[in-house]
């Protein structure tokens, strides 16, 4: 420890200098009274609505015959039609992945925790995104987070524009099981019809391979 | 914490989770002080700090069941303070990251910091590093005060371990120079 770490460690408490007031508890308090308040509102119903889709997700695992057998990664080949999951944004909207046909889109697992994940996000997605979004791309960004304040912290603060959704279940998500989830990121390109024409894609190939895409559009 | 502390600290948070009003102004009260400055060496208005500190216990009430008990509560807590520091942050306008060019002028000042003697009072100690600029505040802050190693300090803030190994060499010179200049001018 150096001289300057050492008086830090000696005086810690003298750095919490600013007192807090009555008037930050009653703020607090006002906005907990609200049984809708605004800054509940979002979490409140993005928790319920991950719940909701929770149980409908297992819902289909457990009465569908046809997946039933084939919960292993059976139906991610190449050339297969990506299963259509429908998750929840962080306003609590469910987002079908069948509602962006027509659009090439990147289906993205990630998690705000992986270091790797937001290197990509920030590095390669973004300039990405801009790129080719009007041109009709779409990333479809399911987090494997638990955490709520997590997941949406990382959107805000990595400022990520695309269609972001998740269960909120973590590694005990139906999710991980369902899609082989081994690393992270893990992505699938899918083409307008919704089939996979890609999986993994090196994040540097993704432009040459986005070029190459859109060469005629 | 010993462990019947911990234990009183979870009884007192599944408590907060029923929504006991009592229960929250206890948990508020035991870490309200500690993540209003944490957040104030952040953001440095004292406004600013204020609604940082709302918000994230706000966050935290009705983020209390995703709290699984791996970190300590405090380490919870302190982290959802954080983010929501930083985002205020970014959104006044505050850069985390301070441009190159001025990290420059920090770098030439002093080069003894090993050896110099600290004759400072901790006010003048809490003054001169709310009088850094951000980055070097905020790096300064979360290694020697929140206890984060450069490794952590990278991730919270999404930049590399090298940029905050040199913000942060930079800042505890800068540090110094404004501490010895303080002593000059006689302020207090």
């Amino acid at each position: 420890m150096d001289k300057i770490e050492q008086f830090f460690h000696d005086h810690r408490e003298g750095f919490d200098a600013l007192p807090p007031k009555d008037s930050d508890w009653a703020a607090i308090q006002h906005k907990l009274d609200q049984p809708r308040g605004i800054v509940r509102r979002p979490y409140f119903y993005g928790i319920a609505a991950a719940l909701l889709a929770l149980v409908i997700i297992a819902g289909i695992f457990i009465f569908n015959p046809q997946t039933e057998q084939a919960q292993d990664v059976v139906g991610l080949e190449i050339n297969n039609i990506f299963p259509d999951i429908a998750l929840r944004n962080p306003d609590g909207q469910r987002i079908p992945i069948s509602s962006m046909k027509g659009k090439v889109v990147l289906v993205e697992f990630w998690a705000s925790y992986s270091m790797v994940c937001t290197e990509r996000n920030c590095f390669y997605f973004k300039p990405l995104y801009k790129e080719f979004k009007d041109k009709g791309f779409e990333i479809y960004a399911i987090s494997v987070d638990s955490s709520a304040v997590n997941w949406m912290d990382a959107i805000e603060r990595d400022q990520l524009e695309w269609v972001q959704v998740a269960d909120l279940s973590g590694q005990d998500s139906p999710l991980v099981q369902r899609f082989a989830i081994d690393q992270l990121p893990m992505t699938f390109l899918l083409d307008e019809e919704g089939r996979i024409i890609d999986k993994n894609v090196d994040a540097s190939k993704l432009k040459s391979k986005l070029d190459q895409l859109f060469a005629y559009n | 914490m010993d462990k019947t502390a911990i234990d009183l600290e979870q009884q007192l948070i599944a408590r907060c989770i029923k929504g006991e009003r009592a229960a929250q102004f206890e948990l508020y009260t035991k870490y309200a002080r500690r993540m209003l400055n944490v957040a104030h060496r952040i953001v440095r208005h004292e406004e600013d700090a204020r609604d940082v500190l709302q918000e994230a216990f706000l966050k935290a009430f009705s983020n209390l069941k995703t709290y699984r008990h791996q970190a300590s509560f405090q380490a919870w807590l302190k982290r959802i303070v954080i983010n929501t520091a930083i985002n205020q942050a970014k959104k006044k306008g505050l850069t985390i990251v301070d441009k190159p060019e001025l990290l420059d002028r920090a770098h030439a000042e002093q080069r003894s910091e090993q050896r110099a003697q600290i004759k400072a009072s901790v006010k003048q100690a809490h003054q001169a590093l709310m009088q850094l600029p951000d980055g070097y505040r905020t790096i300064l802050s979360l290694y020697l005060l929140e206890g984060y190693d450069h490794q952590e300090i990278a991730e919270i803030l999404n930049i590399s371990v090298s940029t905050s190994l040199s913000q942060y060499s930079r800042g505890k010179k800068k540090w110094l120079a404004l501490i010895k200049k303080m002593n000059e001018y006689g302020q207090d």
